[in-house]
């Protein structure tokens, strides 16, 4: 990303790494406010999914979080008492 | 140029003409105010363009990020103006890159700058390595480039109680 002059390095300690073995298996992020909504990339596991909801709404129980399609991770999130807004980001690919 | 290696599109990889702009790699022109021009105006952010230091150190800033790679970015170039900006973020040895940021001054508009620029930056990182590109956005301009729907993020709330 474009390095924003706006960055607070203090802000990093918001940005969540859940990692096994070392590898960086999801992560849990902000695009320019540690105050505004949040992203979760993850790889497909589902112990992984629930880890990070539980951790999400530990640390930012008053924060939106942003999901790409995966109805398995909209059940978690359901679970934990989040619903679907109507604010989608559509993804469109160029492939080889 | 070797049609039968364009794989990477489905509809057509052809640069399209862009008579009396020229498209280039940043790298080529990298001048921080007209960086700040075009995205200031790109971005509908009025025609009262500040040049202050203050405001070409933050450009000089944002581009100074340890993965953003000036042959990834293609501008349009009108006379010496910048009139389009379109950046691709990639880093050798991964394969996937994303299209951000997309601007093209208003008046510039509708004469497939952003698409000649785009399409150069792909040439570039395919050339490096990637493998797909994406780009966050419904717009119906990348449709007609060859972007195909893949994916969207979706945003939750916590119910009110």
């Amino acid at each position: 990303m474009f390095d924003r002059s706006s960055f607070e390095a203090s802000e990093l300690d918001h940005i969540m790494l859940f990692q096994k073995n070392g590898d960086i298996k999801g992560i849990l992020l902000f695009e320019d406010d540690p105050k505004d909504m949040y992203f979760a990339i993850y790889e497909d596991l589902e112990d992984l999914k629930k880890q990070m909801i539980q951790t999400f709404v530990k640390n930012h129980p008053d924060k939106d979080l942003i999901i790409p399609e995966d109805q398995q991770m909209a059940e978690i999130l359901k679970k934990h008492g989040f619903e679907k807004t109507d604010w989608i980001d559509p993804v469109k690919s160029f492939l080889e | 140029m070797d049609r039968s290696s364009k794989k990477f599109s489905r509809i057509d990889f052809d640069i399209p003409d862009t008579n009396g702009y020229e498209i280039i790699p940043l790298s080529e022109d990298y001048r921080l105010d007209q960086i700040h021009y075009v995205l200031h105006r790109g971005f509908n952010h009025g025609d009262d363009v500040d040049y202050s230091d203050k405001v070409l150190e933050e450009r000089r800033h944002m581009t100074s990020s340890p993965h953003y790679n000036k042959d990834y970015t293609y501008v349009a170039r009108y006379h010496v103006r910048f009139v389009s900006f379109d950046n691709l973020w990639y880093k050798k040895g991964t394969k996937s890159a994303l299209v951000e940021p997309v601007a093209t001054v208003p008046e510039h508009r509708r004469k497939y700058l952003a698409r000649a620029c785009i399409y150069k930056a792909i040439e570039a990182v395919r050339a490096d390595g990637a493998k797909e590109v994406f780009v966050g956005s419904n717009r119906d301009v990348y449709i007609n480039m060859g972007f195909q729907p893949f994916d969207q993020a979706t945003r939750y709330t916590r119910k009110k109680k």
